[in-house]
């Protein structure tokens, strides 16, 4: 018994003696790594060598994804590439096993939403910038390149793709109703009286004025020119008036039963329900255009307009970007470099995406992505580029995913109707701060 | 004095470790090792990378003061204490059905049963998402038969967790082949005297057949309570434990402090405390069986 019992313990003094060995290892590479950076020297010499790279998406997406990586192989002969992608939901857990391991690949996609989750892992990118004389704010279409340096001036990451939101509405539901169509100087104010003069109908057969989609919630603090936070997420905005006057708005849609209650939009998904003619307006993001508009076929004329504006005449809108970022700990710290600036800044690549995606380079957004309609539609993509630059990032995610939680909580209480919007934000506010103090310590 | 091994016994040991070795490592590595990271982890504040700096009992007092720790594990003991039983009465009940000689298709009527408890778990929550639908779903049609208006059964917190507890008592297949198993093991003399007796159906249901079967129902009944309070899939699928947290339970907490806000060593302690509660009260019914379960 006792040699079983020196066995057992043995066993484990080497596995732990292992793991923390190899976490050793891991930071030494970090620290060597660092050191070792000098990319401000001119590099002369061809980029050859290995590289990993890992990111996700699937579909057209994942396809632009893996064309753009053959056009890098082909400027690049003496590079090989290795491609890692992964299902979206599954990118989390797997990347920050891979970092904290050591092993992860040398070049990661990446967005600004991450919130500085993941920076202590990732190459400041502004030497190589720098070294290869390239300006951001000429070469990237406005907007894209928002939130990828941190806010003590480190640059995380170039950006790829963009995509924003136009409100989709049915031709025929407004023709019914007598409602004009929706212009782009409407205000969050008409959207509501138009939300409310679309619905009509109970029960099943209820047409309501705008579908609940997710995207709503992460709209509304903006709706009235308010915030969910500071610029450095240290101070929550949840229980400004602006804000609160937001989610009061909510409120009164649910309960007008322009906006479908939880019960109504668990009924059917949100597409359907649009496709379907049960609610006069959908929040479009570009990600779906083609899809939805495939699935609407001929059944019904319809349009997009930029969302409403908030009292400072601002479309309010939310962009949600896709970027590549280079591992601090990658051996291959050149060929990891002219991967990202290909799939970043090269032209032909840029025109891949502009099938997926608003291109980061202007040039490409400007011109093939701008001559673009919507698969099946005569609707010109360009609605979608002018939405970009005044597009708020999006505002949950990353490092402050408690805040996020919370904040889906205070929602739910105002759409279930458990709460008014005052009480929510009353009961939910300190929280937020909470979580964002804690990201803070 | 010390036993001397035959060059044949040493050899066959020797294999015999060989070959158990790949389990014993899996083990050690998949199993053992997790447990004992997770237990120092509860004494860190661990983020996402499963590294952090010492806190002592932090996260434990943390833990007891946390109103979303409570409520999970309200609404975790509440969903145990209708479930595990509403479960092992429906299991007896169906058994018996299942145990009837001479109905033909037998052995359909039991493979329906069982079905539905090796059909994807997913695959299942999201078709009775349909069923439990308001205004379209099939439930709400039955009941509309009857004259009863539509249940908010997935956005109501009075209804939510009541239906999860619905949809799990469908797919009880395991626990009613169980029971099935312990009522063909009762001696069919045990009837055959009682019948000379007089006993009716009544009579030998409760005074023969549910006492020998008392060891499959305390088998039942800890297996039960210990799955019970692991439930996830079904409210992250079907409500992702809401309306209001009504369905949120201690293993979706524990999911999200681990792998949504990167809290590793906040998972940890919660893990651990579901480990102890669940401890205790597997202790507690086997210490109670003594005066419930019958063996022969």
């Amino acid at each position: 018994m006792r040699k079983l019992t020196t066995l057992f313990v043995a066993i484990m003094m080497i596995l732990l003696f292992t793991v923390a060995c190899s976490s050793d290892d891991g930071n030494n590479n970090n620290a060597s790594s660092s050191d070792n950076t000098d990319a401000n020297t001119e590099n002369t010499e061809t980029i050859s060598g290995e590289i990993t790279i890992m990111g996700w998406g699937g579909g057209n997406e994942l396809q632009a994804r893996k064309d753009a990586t053959d056009v890098f192989r082909e400027l690049y002969p003496d590079v090989k590439v290795n491609e890692i992608w992964l299902p979206a939901d599954s990118v989390d857990q797997k990347l920050d096993a891979a970092l904290a391991a050591g092993d992860a690949a040398d070049v990661i996609m990446m967005s600004p939403d991450w919130k500085g989750l993941r920076s202590q892992w990732l190459e400041d990118l502004t030497p190589y910038l720098e070294r290869d004389n390239i300006d951001p704010e000429e070469v990237f279409t406005p907007g894209a390149d928002e939130g990828y340096v941190t806010p003590d001036g480190v640059r995380e990451g170039l950006p790829t793709t963009q995509s924003t939101f136009m409100i989709a509405y049915n031709k025929n539901i407004f023709d019914d109703a007598g409602v004009p169509y929706p212009t782009e100087d409407w205000t969050w104010d008409d959207f509501a009286e138009i939300a409310k003069q679309l619905s009509s109908g109970s029960g099943a057969d209820r047409t309501y004025g705008m579908v609940r989609h997710w995207i709503q919630n992460r709209f509304a603090p903006f709706f009235y020119g308010g915030k969910p936070y500071n610029e450095d997420w240290t101070q929550q905005h949840i229980d400004d008036p602006e804000t609160i006057k937001a989610l009061e708005l909510i409120e009164d849609l649910i309960k007008a039963e322009a906006l479908p209650d939880d019960a109504a939009s668990e009924s059917m998904p949100m597409d359907a329900m649009f496709v379907s003619q049960k609610a006069a307006m959908y929040p479009l993001g570009l990600f779906e255009a083609a899809d939805l508009a495939e699935k609407i076929g001929d059944n019904f004329e319809w349009g997009v307009v930029l969302p409403p504006k908030d009292p400072n005449g601002k479309n309010v809108n939310i962009k949600f970007q896709t970027g590549f970022a280079m591992n601090k700990d990658s051996e291959n710290k050149e060929a990891a470099w002219a991967y990202i600036k290909t799939v970043s800044m090269n032209k032909e690549v840029n025109d891949l995406y502009a099938k997926v995606g608003i291109p980061a380079l202007k040039e490409s957004a400007d011109t093939t992505f701008a001559e673009m309609t919507i698969p099946n539609t005569d609707i010109k993509q360009v609605e979608y580029l002018r939405g970009l630059e005044d597009a708020e990032m999006a505002p949950w995610g990353g490092a402050i995913n408690k805040a996020t939680d919370i904040f889906e909580q205070l929602m739910e209480e105002i759409t279930t109707q458990k709460s008014t919007a005052k009480e929510a934000v009353e009961k939910y506010a300190p929280l937020i701060q909470e979580a964002l103090d804690e990201v803070h310590q | 004095m010390k036993k001397k091994y035959s060059s044949m016994e040493k050899r066959e040991a020797r294999q015999f470790y060989m070959y158990i070795s790949p389990w014993i490592l899996g083990f050690f590595i998949f199993t053992l090792y997790p447990v004992v990271y997770s237990a120092i982890l509860v004494f860190t504040d661990a983020d996402r990378t499963g590294v952090g700096d010492f806190i002592g009992l932090q996260n434990i007092i943390n833990i007891f003061q946390d109103p979303l720790f409570r409520k999970a594990m309200l609404n975790t003991f509440y969903f145990v204490a209708v479930s595990v039983p509403l479960s092992l009465l429906l299991s007896v009940l169906i058994a018996a059905l299942l145990n009837k000689k001479n109905i033909k298709g037998m052995a359909i009527f039991r493979t329906a049963f069982y079905v539905p408890f090796i059909t994807a778990g997913v695959a299942v929550t999201l078709l009775w998402g349909w069923i439990f639908n308001t205004h379209y779903g099939l439930l709400n049609y039955a009941l509309g038969l009857f004259g009863v208006d539509p249940i908010n059964w997935l956005s109501s917190e009075t209804w939510a967790m009541p239906a999860i507890i619905i949809m799990m008592s469908w797919s009880i297949g395991n626990t009613i082949i169980i029971t099935l198993a312990g009522l063909q093991d009762v001696p069919e003399q045990l009837y055959e005297s009682a019948e000379i007796d007089g006993a009716n159906g009544f009579v030998k249901f409760t005074r023969i057949t549910l006492p020998m079967i008392t060891p499959t129902l305390f088998f039942n009944l800890v297996i039960g309570v210990i799955n019970g309070f692991q439930i996830f899939t079904q409210p992250y699928v079907l409500t992702e434990g809401g309306p209001n947290r009504a369905t949120y339970t201690i293993m979706m907490y524990i999911y999200d402090s681990a792998f949504k806000f990167g809290e590793m060593g906040y998972a940890s302690t919660m893990a651990w405390i579901l480990f102890a509660i669940i401890m205790i009260l597997t202790l507690i019914v086997n210490y109670t069986s003594k005066h419930w379960v019958y063996y022969e």
